[in-house]
């Protein structure tokens, strides 16, 4: 049992989320608002009572500022803003940022956003890449551009390692698409099958397009307060056991080329830290959702998170494990790969649901430890939530 | 270099005037590989940033290596997403990484379409590709 101060001295209360579509009517920023305002009214709190704003440090503040977000909700006197890493590893990593403002008395009552337009912006998710002057100078010449080109470097140096095949991804997709069938606001819902997966267009070999994620427009938001006052709000409290952190000697600039043996991530040492803090081993998990940006990642953090050992993460995949009624649920919503790629708010959005009970036919029956896989590349957050 | 933006027919090219790489594009001219190595312990750093994050010393040399090296990893591009590049197309790109040069991977494309294996050696050469530019281009062999 860990004596971390931070565990379980928050919880989520509140959730929102905007439809997701590939081109949104409504400007982006106008749903990330939405979704606050939702995940406020959601928690049953008085939207007065929010004094402390965190998201990631990329994504969601260059679409919509916490200024003009606390703007938007007048708030009078917003006493905490923080924001960490890039997308994935930021939005589930905000409860430590939360955790840390709450249990010191900083701030009482906290909301995570995040929005993205890459379904519809210019240059969609691939833009950014191409501001850095590295990578435009050493990696765009050749064409080593876009995240289906590095994460195809990436799958296929597993496969010299570990002799990964097209089935073994083809069942990752296969299995995370089976939970999405089940969920009324997943943007893919068509049932695949290994066919559908090798007859689906090679992008940058061996990664097809059935192995990459979607391309979203959308937001979402959790609210965060004391456990003392969660026990007050509309919703069964959903507790944050533990959390952690971990930024390696990596940079942006030179991750994607130059990382060392390619096939570890940072999850390696968030994972085994979050769930000591909870107190929690991996096979006392429920149900895990996995920053999913292509299959081959999903599989890389499954096995630095302890589910499987290196090299043996399809083995969740191809024999049922992680699919809807498997002993360990992987992606219940559909991941980034089905569901949406909103970058991994929506794995917090759906733990919490899956905890409170009442997801209807992807409901993860007695699920009361759900652990969330924040994917940055050299960053990376785990999230131990339970009812 | 143009803006990732710039829809701009052709090849990218890279601005060879940038001073962080103005002398690794000035070797690779006249057909040198060079890489910055700290002068104090020794350590190749690729890519270049101010501080050794070995001994945290702050000076660099560019150093002329062996060319010789070996794909780590590669994909075949069936769709480019660089803009202004031809959507399809089949292009081989392999991260290479050296014998005598620790820690460094250097992405190219393979001379003469020869289909990219893991551990297949990897010689580095040099294409002018425009005026005063040239690019790095992987001769793959057997060992």
């Amino acid at each position: 049992m860990s004596d971390s101060p931070l565990r379980d001295a928050i919880a989520i209360v509140g959730v929102g989320e905007s439809a997701y579509s590939r081109r949104s009517a409504v400007p982006v920023p106008t749903l990330m608002v939405e979704a606050v305002r939702d995940a406020i009214a959601d928690a049953g709190i008085d939207v007065d009572e929010v004094d402390g704003i965190v998201s990631d440090a990329a994504v969601a503040p260059h679409l919509l500022p916490a200024d003009e977000l606390a703007a938007n909700l007048g708030l009078s006197d917003r006493v905490f803003t923080a924001q960490m890493s890039v997308g994935g590893a930021g939005s589930v990593g905000a409860p430590l940022l939360a955790a840390q403002a709450i249990a010191t008395g900083a701030a009482k009552t906290v909301v995570c956003y995040f929005g993205v337009d890459w379904g519809s912006a210019p240059g969609g998710p691939y833009r950014f890449h191409g501001t850095d002057p590295y990578k435009a100078s050493l990696e765009m010449p050749f064409g080593f551009y876009g995240q289906p080109v590095y994460f195809a470097a990436v799958a296929r140096r597993y496969m010299h390692r570990y002799g990964l095949t097209p089935e073994d991804l083809a069942d990752v997709a296969i299995s995370t698409r089976a939970w999405a069938a089940l969920h009324p606001g997943a943007m893919k819902r068509t049932p695949l099958t290994r066919a559908d997966y090798l007859g689906s267009p090679m992008i940058a070999d061996p990664l097809r397009v059935l192995d990459c994620c979607l391309l979203t427009d959308g937001a979402a938001a959790f609210v965060m307060t004391s456990t003392a006052r969660a026990r007050d709000c509309r919703h069964r409290p959903v507790s944050v056991a533990g959390v952690s952190f971990s930024g390696a000697a990596m940079s942006g600039h030179s991750y994607l080329a130059q990382h060392e043996d390619y096939l570890a991530t940072p999850a390696q040492v968030t994972g085994p830290r979050a769930l000591g803090m909870a107190g929690i081993r991996p096979e006392d998990v429920d149900f895990a959702e996995i920053y999913d940006c292509f299959t081959i990642s999903c599989l890389l953090q499954a096995e630095d998170l302890g589910f499987a050992p290196k090299g043996a993460g399809a083995a969740l995949f191809a024999d049922g494990q992680a699919a809807p009624g498997g002993s360990l649920p992987i992606n219940t919503h559909g991941g980034l790969l089905s569901h949406s790629y909103v970058l991994g708010i929506n794995h917090v959005v759906e733990a919490v649901a899956q905890l409170r009970g009442g997801c209807g036919d992807r409901q993860v029956p007695g699920a009361e430890v759900g652990l969330v896989s924040g994917y940055a590349g050299w960053e990376h957050a785990s999230l131990v939530l339970t009812a | 270099m143009s803006a990732p933006d710039d829809s701009a027919a052709g090849p990218w090219v890279p601005d060879t005037t940038w001073p962080v790489l103005q002398e690794f594009w000035a070797a690779a001219r006249t057909g040198h590989l060079v890489f910055p190595r700290c002068t104090a312990c020794g350590r190749y750093q690729w890519y270049p940033q101010a501080m050794c994050p070995a001994c945290r010393a702050m000076a660099f040399a560019w150093d002329e290596v062996a060319p010789d090296g070996y794909v780590f990893s590669h994909t075949t591009l069936r769709r480019s997403f660089v803009p202004g590049a031809d959507g399809q197309q089949a292009r081989h790109i392999v991260l290479v990484k050296f014998l005598h040069v620790p820690g460094v991977t250097l992405v190219t494309n393979v001379r003469e379409d020869v289909e990219p294996r893991v551990d297949l050696r990897a010689r580095i050469a040099f294409d002018e590709v425009g005026p005063g530019v040239s690019l790095p281009v992987s001769e793959l062999y057997e060992v």
